[in-house]
């Protein structure tokens, strides 16, 4: 789990929207995230889930994109990966020329 | 100037200078090289709309997936082309409910092995078939593998043949004998 890097990815004005809610910019995402998958997380431990992400279409449009996909979020059952939540994604980007 | 006579000739021996390739002969090497990745991202595509049209009902999308000549072979028999795969569809699953949101099951495509030739292509790639569990968790129903026959119509790939192989439970593609579904899908999926 890294806040800060995931939370780079989105523009300064980027938004994520989700069951949990929805929040603007890098500094709220990153601290509505690291809260969320705090809580989420509980009992989990480190290194044992991860997200296996799939079925992505993109659509480029010059400077700006936008991309659906899947995820599978697994966690280890003792030695066994298990499914524990499905979903899907739906990303609008846009190319920031540094 | 000078030497303006000779700059013909001059041009000709710089362009013709072994090792050197000529602008238009790289442009027209990359644009195929483009061309290549183009019809390739294109197949992909086609092969993960198919689940997620099936998972949608969108059975006209899933149709249009497939070439005028296209068939479509399974538990129902076999359909040739878009119209005849809709109307087959539809008369044995019903008419799609508009607005319909899938809450119980879809398709996880992946491992898609793409080879394009001229304006035919195969394509191999893996699916799990997901459905909700009782505990409301995404269980792994079925795992099995596709090998596909593409066509460039009209310059849109499509799939001329698809040939569903069950890996686990094991099922021959080519076995005309359709087995009935695991029992973990009975009333999630007919034949």
């Amino acid at each position: 789990m890294n806040g800060p890097l995931a939370a780079a990815l989105f523009t300064d004005d980027g938004e994520w929207k989700g069951a949990q809610g929805s929040y603007r910019g890098p500094k709220q995402i990153r601290e509505s995230m690291e809260k969320i998958f705090a809580a989420a997380a509980a009992g989990i431990p480190k290194g044992s889930n991860f997200h296996l992400l799939t079925n992505v279409i993109i659509d480029l449009q010059g400077d700006r994109a936008t991309a659906s996909s899947k995820f599978i979020f697994y966690k280890m059952n003792g030695a066994k990966p298990e499914a524990a939540v499905a979903g899907g994604y739906e990303v609008r980007t846009t190319c920031r020329h540094e | 100037m000078k030497y303006a006579r000779y700059m013909p000739a001059l041009l000709a021996a710089v362009l013709l200078l072994p090792g050197c390739a000529t602008p238009s002969a790289s442009t027209a090497a990359l644009e195929k090289r483009v061309q290549q990745l183009e019809d390739e991202k294109a197949i992909r595509e086609v092969v993960i709309r198919y689940g997620e049209y099936l998972d949608a009902r969108d059975y006209a999308g899933y149709a249009s997936l497939f070439a005028k000549d296209g068939v479509w072979t399974g538990g129902f028999g076999s359909a040739t082309g878009p119209a005849g795969i809709q109307a087959m569809l539809e008369k044995n699953l019903g008419k799609p409910e508009a607005g319909f949101i899938n809450k119980q099951n879809f398709h996880l495509d992946t491992t898609v092995v793409v080879d394009v030739r001229g304006d035919t292509a195969t394509a191999r790639s893996r699916y799990m078939f997901f459905a909700t569990s009782t505990d409301s968790r995404p269980a792994p129903t079925l795992a099995g593998r596709y090998v596909d026959q593409f066509v460039r119509e009209n310059g849109q790939w499509k799939i001329k043949s698809r040939i569903s192989h069950g890996v686990i439970p094991y099922r021959d593609g080519n076995d005309p004998n359709v087995p009935p579904p695991p029992a973990a899908l009975k009333g999630i999926i007919k034949p």
